[in-house]
């Protein structure tokens, strides 16, 4: 009965980040629902979970109200990911994802239990054992404390992470890739090295044994900032994204660590960048790193306002570390764009800065910035600031000049955006849609479209299902259509099974491990994510008059694979994620072909990651699919705005 | 001179027999057996297998369950719960004597009996009713006997106007079917929905192509060949057809019980405590007839939630231990079901009752309040003076149980009536807010009260509700309240004897573990879950139960009470707790209450002081892998536990003071096996099928166990048809299984512990091969056969 007071009963339960409002059901209720179960079985036809086809209702419902838990049914509920599509099926108005929630409290954190370490000796260094692994570890600044981190959760992490063992001159991380994983050297020392202004190579740090890499493409999802080099030979754990996520869930202190550290390095790598900041010493830098406060802002949530108490102190700095804000102006009700009381000045993205309320722009009212997506901001307070531009005063000389200029540019950018609407709006949409947050956009050049619908069914001959659908918005002639961009930061990459991930190249594929249970397709702000039913498929061959049998399946999903399209190559295979509490099991319960066999998977457009090209710009017979960066194609923002004004 | 008294120990057990062996029957057996380990049970039923879930036979229908999941418990359910089972009809009942009437001739005796034989479906009398293709929908053999037919069928015609009809309309018709659904009145299940509810869901099918008849009913049935062919309506019209299903209600199976002189209306007619009219005699189920004490209409439920209820109010009812404060009543339960693809929920009235003559109020007082309309939902609720009485929501359930939950308590709900049905009104927060407790679920143990009263006042004392904290932060990432907070892993609760030195003569008693599950009793009659054969101890002194993460002791009102921490419990009173406490009951059986960490052997239970890599040792075992189960090894019993498999692959039996190599349990993974300990030592026995072993002290015994606690022949393991037997061969110490000593031959499952004597051994079956898989295991070619490993012995015959 989810009417119910709160209770206090509530062990940590891992995997549900996704669901922040869940409460778990008290022991009456629990009863309860088991009570008006009818066993119609609907829950477990409904659930993605491949494993479901071999557990019955009967069986789940006595191991939720009875003491002892049956090892396929704790299997299974490990491996529940509380995505509730059990929940509108039930014709008794059960909450069958509740009911696997008690059951979660109860088995506990899989990590407490026993680590499998057979697989992780074979790939220990010549040399090394256990004991020298976990003593190189608590080296790690986060895993000190081991009445924080125990060794158990050490072992599962390196029980489910990569071992590897470098030769000097290896390059772990390009910048610009993308890549979550995190990197925990154990020996050796690494080179990390970013592009300068002039295309070479700037050496940023070097990096030792104790130290660790990329938890800023693990936090953000970002590309990579730097370059990591090997200098000799080295040892580096290779921790996946997910991987380190359940022991940051496990270990609250974990996130909190990681947040300040990344703040830290991104502040430094932005200010680095800044022309404003140019030959600063490193000692400069941090001192004004030290000075700064990181804010979180999630989307539509206001950085400040012109008249809130959010105001900012006059010449506070602030740098956008991550996400894009939107700078309004107050109008006069209804003159805005959409009729609204607001117009939009300027978008800032990320590495952007701007100080006070003022935006730079000289005017002496105070604006309004609202988050477009998650934005992380630092804020270097006035004070700060004064006495760095003392000790430094060239700066502060830029800073005024800088300042100038805007102010100059700015009554011709103010004076024109209301005159040129049209090109406005275009922007305004681009933006609020998310255009720009993506990296690749599928584009449809209507002046040359014809509207046969081949670039559809070109996706869908290839990939089984059409993961594209031509119309989407459309701004001047250019239609954008409704296919996943590959977001900068895209929301989608959180998944406890690791079936969505990233290739270094950008693009956001389904990994084999997918099992359809649709929580990305959720969080996709933009619905570029749908969930396909692999036994409607079969059902569907059925009515045609093909085998059905178990054998028949298979058949066809290993000679055809999901797609219709023969010879396809397969995409990298994401590391299975930590199996779960009951290893032990693994024994006992037999990973019967069956059991293993997905029900639904979920789709989205991975730019034909793998092929050679694109299917829907191939197919095009006009030349009018396009796919393009939205950035260099719209021209960011800051230039798009000023080009129309021209 | 012996400080304490034993106690006599001839305390008789009583005698519980259940007639049927539906839902009701099976859920009175289960809660009997658990409140009671020493009761003698019997069922008795003409099915032989247990249980089904028959509200999901619709789906059987549709073709979405397969019938292997209808069942809603195991084979193995009469010899888990050690229930005699007797595969008889009940003839006859002598209340005076206490004595069933069998047809066999036999005659059995009880000390409480249940009735909980069910009902069949009612069916027509009008010509044609025996052609083929004319059934009624109860039994899985109705529902096959229509599967099998519906190969040869184009039209049918469904008769009814109960949910079983509808939901029969739907499945067929979404399989394609032509459909005609006769109605006898105008309204759909008139029991419970209004005009509008039923006009709503008629729609629905009519718009899905059923040909909906109202005040039409078959009047004959025509046929060729001895199959049916069409039906000719009251109206005189002919429908032709293939296939008739007759789904017009259930009559209670009350022959030989009205017969026997207990009072029956349609059905059994019972008190709120399930009692018939005839002493020690209940009834729960589709037997029941239950009468609505706010219209005084009498009616036959035929649904399973109520009938859940129903015998677990019976069972404690027998048992003496239901809570008649809090009665469950049939009218208020919580029933909920699609009604033709629209969600559905009511409890309570429904419908305003007719202003009947002499009845104390009259229309006037009842107030209806009716959701905006949209399309395909209805919702309302009906007020009584203001106070919820009923509702019912079709389309949309929000709030459905929050509304059942203030019809529970009588709650005034004029306040916002205005805002009842508004999208963003959550009545459960406002409830909370009036501090009205959680819906009533159903039956309740007596103590269950005083319990929940103990926890909420224990944790009121220390847990703040988050909805009164400031949850105001800065950053959107500290304003996400982390989902689940507390304790951070479940722990597993003991009570441990504390021995006395004083007294060196007392009993020792094992460790026992708490459920969370159940409740654990603690007495000197037999069959209560600690049993403490003392003098000292009343028969039932005291009882442990589980509540919102507590464990709570209350005392049963013992002569020489019982004690946390030297403080007397008052009779009836209850006290939550907490680590370390010691529990005495009477003057000299101490416990100390231990929480700990759930999975033996998990690190995290080390110590606190013993952070990281500490010592020599501990360095060493990582290194080999074997990282758990060592460190909390010492301290499991042999009583405790279950086998470990460890992280290397060997399995670490408790009692036993080696764990078996990893190679042995390989070949484990392919074969049943006996893991026989003989000093401390495990030897592994290989069981194959059509095996037969005989065990004993005789070295002419298959497997001899020298041990002087054996007999020469002590007992079998044989194989049977569904999997492998135990069975004592009149051995002088008996077999005992998971510590209850066996009489018959016992079918062994995965992990079962077996004393031999004092010789103990575990029965390991990894793969115990369900139906589904037999055929490839069996394709697949065991290794381990042409393996020899030299710890392991095969015997042979």
């Amino acid at each position: 009965m989810q009417t119910q007071a709160p209770t206090v009963k509530a062990p940590l339960v891992e995997g549900i980040q996704h669901r922040p409002d869940v409460k778990p059901l008290s022991d009456e209720a629990i009863r309860f629902e088991i009570d008006m179960c009818i066993g119609c079985d609907r829950c477990m036809r409904a659930c993605p979970v491949p494993l479901s086809s071999s557990v019955s209702i009967a069986d789940l419902n006595r191991a939720t109200i009875l003491d002892a838990i049956a090892p396929h049914i704790a299997r299974f509920t490990d491996e529940c990911v509380m995505c509730g599509s059990c929940v509108p099926v039930c014709p008794v108005d059960n909450h069958r994802d509740l009911l696997m929630l008690s059951l979660k409290q109860r088995l506990g954190i899989s990590w407490n239990g026993q680590v499998d370490m057979s697989s992780l000796l074979n790939y220990l260094p010549e040399g090394w054992n256990i004991p020298r692994l976990l003593s190189r570890l608590r080296e790690q600044p986060m895993f000190r404390e081991p009445h924080m981190v125990p060794d158990n959760y050490l072992l599962h992490l390196v029980a489910n992470s990569k071992l590897m063992t470098l030769m000097p001159g290896t390059t772990l991380m390009h910048e610009g890739e993308f890549g979550r994983e995190l990197y925990l050297i154990l020996e050796g020392h690494f080179a990390l090295s970013s592009a300068g202004f002039d295309g070479h190579d700037l050496p940023v740090a070097v990096l030792q044994r104790g130290e660790y890499m990329g938890e800023h493409g693990m936090l953000t999802g970002q590309p990579r900032h730097e370059t990591a080099r090997a200098q000799t030979p080295a040892v580096v754990l290779e921790v996946p994204e997910t991987v380190m996520h359940r022991l940051m869930e496990l270990v609250p202190a974990l996130p909190r660590f990681f947040a300040m550290l990344d703040d830290t390095r991104s502040i430094e790598s932005i200010l680095k960048r800044m022309a404003l900041f140019a030959g600063i010493d490193d000692a400069g830098i941090r001192w004004i790193v030290q000075q700064a406060q990181v804010k979180h802002f999630a989307r539509e949530e206001r950085l400040f306002s012109e008249d809130g108490s959010n105001k900012p102190v006059r010449e506070t700095l602030h740098i956008l570390l991550e996400g894009f804000v939107k700078v309004a102006r107050r109008t006069l009700a209804g003159t805005g764009r959409d009729k609204s009381d607001e117009r939009i000045i300027a978008y800032r993205q990320h590495g952007d800065y701007f100080a006070g309320g003022l935006d730079l722009l000289g005017d002496s009212r105070a604006v309004t910035a609202t988050a477009i997506t998650r934005t992380r901001v630092a804020e270097i307070p006035g004070q700060a600031l004064t006495s760095f531009f003392a000790r430094y005063p060239e700066i502060g000389q830029r800073f005024q000049a800088r300042l100038h200029e805007y102010r100059e540019s700015a009554f011709v950018t103010g004076v024109l955006d209301a005159s040129n609407d049209g090109a406005m709006a275009g922007l305004h949409a681009l933006v609020g849609d998310g255009v720009v947050e993506g990296t690749e956009v599928l584009v449809i050049d209507l002046d040359k479209c014809i509207h046969c619908n081949e670039c559809e069914q070109a996706c869908a001959r290839r990939h089984g299902h059409s993961r594209m659908n031509r119309k989407g918005m459309v701004v001047g002639n250019i239609s954008i259509t409704t296919a996943c961009r590959q977001c900068q930061d895209p929301v989608c990459l959180l998944c406890s099974r690791a079936g969505i991930a990233r290739l270094p190249g950008g693009e956001v594929y389904i990994t084999e491990s997918c099992i359809g249970c649709g929580i990305c397709a959720e969080r996709c702000p933009y619905d570029n994510i749908s969930i396909v039913s692999l036994d409607e498929e079969m059902e569907h061959g059925e009515e045609h008059g093909q085998d059905n049998s178990l054998f028949q399946k298979f058949r066809r999903l290993m000679q055809e694979g999901a797609g219709k399209e023969r010879g396809r190559k397969l995409l990298p295979m994401a590391p299975a994620s930590a199996l779960g509490p009951l290893d032990i099991n693994t024994l006992q319960v037999p990973r019967d072909a069956v059991a293993e066999m997905r029900k639904k998977i979920a789709i989205k457009c991975d730019l034909c990651a793998g092929y050679s090209n694109q299917a829907c710009v191939q197919a095009c017979p006009t030349g009018a699919a396009l796919r393009v960066q939205p950035t260099a194609f719209f021209g960011s923002t800051e230039e798009i705005l000023r080009r129309r004004a021209e | 001179m012996p400080a304490f008294v034993p106690g006599s120990g001839s305390e008789r057990v009583p005698a519980y027999v259940i007639v049927g062996n539906g839902i009701a029957g099976v859920t009175a057996a289960e809660i009997l057996r658990t409140e009671n380990e020493a009761a003698h049970i019997t069922v008795i039923a003409d099915d032989p297998f247990p249980v089904y879930y028959r509200p999901a036979l619709k789906d059987y229908l549709a073709g979405r369950v397969r019938e292997d999941r209808l069942w809603a418990r195991p084979a193995s359910f009469y010899q888990d719960h050690r229930i005699r089972f007797l595969p008889e009809r009940v003839v006859g009942i002598r209340p005076e004597q206490h004595v069933l009437q069998l047809q066999s001739g036999r005659q059995i005796g009880y000390d409480r009996l249940l009735l909980a034989n069910g009902a069949r479906a009612s069916t027509l009398t009008c010509p044609g009713i025996t052609l083929t293709g004319v059934t009624t929908l109860r039994t899985v053999a109705d529902y096959q006997a229509v599967l099998s037919r519906l190969s040869m069928v184009r039209s049918v015609v469904v008769s009814g106007s109960g949910t079983l009809a509808l939901e029969s309309v739907e499945t067929l018709r979404h399989r394609g079917y032509e459909v005609t659904h006769l109605l006898r009145r105008r309204t759909l299940w008139s029991e419970v929905l209004d005009p509008v509810a039923s006009d709503l869901v008629l729609q629905q099918e009519r718009r899905d192509g059923v040909d909906v008849r109202l005040e039409e009913e078959i009047a004959g049935i025509v046929g060729e060949n001895g199959e049916v062919s069409g039906v000719v309506t009251t109206r005189g019209e002919r429908i032709p057809c293939e296939l008739v299903l007759i789904a017009i209600g259930i009559e209670p199976l009350i022959d030989f019980i009205q017969r026997s002189g207990i009072a029956c209306g349609r059905g059994v007619q019972v008190d709120s405590a399930m009692r018939s009219s005839a002493p020690d005699v209940y009834a729960a189920g589709d037997v029941l007839e239950t009468s609505d004490p706010s219209s005084g209409r009498v009616r036959v439920l035929g649904q399973w939630y109520p009938a859940v209820q129903q015998a677990r109010a019976a069972a404690y009812s027998m048992l003496d231990l239901l809570d008649t404060s809090q009665p469950f009543s049939a009218s208020n339960f919580y029933n909920a079901t699609f009604l033709y693809g629209l969600d559905f929920a009511s409890a309570g009235l429904t419908r305003v009752p007719a202003p009947a003559g002499g009845h104390p109020y009259g229309r006037q007082s009842y107030q209806e309040i009716v959701a905006e309309p949209a399309a395909r939902t209805y919702r309302k609720v009906i007020l009584k003076d203001g106070i919820a009485v009923g509702m019912l929501t079709l389309g949309n359930r929000k709030n459905a149980l929050a509304l059942k939950r203030a019809i529970d308590h009588g709650v005034n709900l004029l306040p916002i009536a205005g805002q009842l049905f508004d999208d963003d009104f959550q009545l459960g927060d406002w409830l909370d807010r009036l501090g009205v407790p959680p819906p009533r679920s159903g039956a309740r143990r007596v103590g269950d009260s005083v319990v929940r009263q103990a926890v909420s006042k224990h944790m009121g004392s220390q847990f703040i509700r988050p909805d009164t904290i400031g949850l105001k932060t800065v950053s959107s990432e500290e304003k996400k309240p982390r989902p689940v907070v507390g304790q951070a892993e479940p722990k597993e609760a003991v009570l441990i004897h504390m021995t006395s030195s004083s007294n060196p003569g007392l009993p020792v008693l094992p460790e026992k573990r708490l459920s969370q599950t159940r409740v654990i009793t603690i007495g000197r009659q037999p069959g209560v879950s600690l049993f403490i054969d003392l003098a000292s101890i009343s028969r039932h002194h005291a009882e442990i139960s589980y509540a919102n993460g507590q464990y709570i002791m209350r005392d049963l009102g013992s002569t020489n009470g019982s004690y946390v921490n030297d403080a007397r419990l008052e009779a009836g009173s209850a006290a939550v707790l907490t680590q370390n406490d010691v529990l005495r009951f009477g003057k000299m059986i101490e416990f100390v209450f231990k929480l700990r960490t759930l999975a033996p052997g998990s690190p995290i239970s080390n110590p606190p002081s013993m952070p990281g890599i500490s010592s020599a040792e501990d360095l060493e075992r990582m290194e080999t892998g074997i990282h758990a189960a060592i460190a909390g090894q010492t301290t499991l019993p042999p009583a405790f536990g279950q086998a470990v498999l460890q992280a290397d692959g060997s399995l670490l039996l408790p009692g036993a003071s080696s764990p078996l190599p990893a190679d042995i349990v390989a070949i484990l993974n392919g074969s049943p096996a006996l893991v026989i300990i003989l000093q401390g030592k495990p030897r592994v026995h290989l069981l194959k099928v059509g095996q037969h072993l005989v065990l004993g002290r005789d070295s002419s015994c298959d497997i001899t166990l020298a041990d002087i606690t054996v007999s020469r022949a002590h007992a079998e393991i044989f194989s049977g048809p569904d999997g492998f037997y135990v069975h004592d061969i009149q051995s002088s110490n008996g077999v005992m299984v998971n510590s209850t000593r066996i009489d018959n031959p016992y079918r062994l499952a995965h992990g079962d512990h077996i004393g031999f004597g004092g010789v103990q051994a575990y029965f390991i079956d990894l793969h115990p091969a369900p139906e589904q898989f037999e055929a490839i295991h069996e394709k697949m070619k065991f290794p381990g056969e042409t393996v020899r490993v030299e710890a392991v012995q095969v015997s042979r015959k």
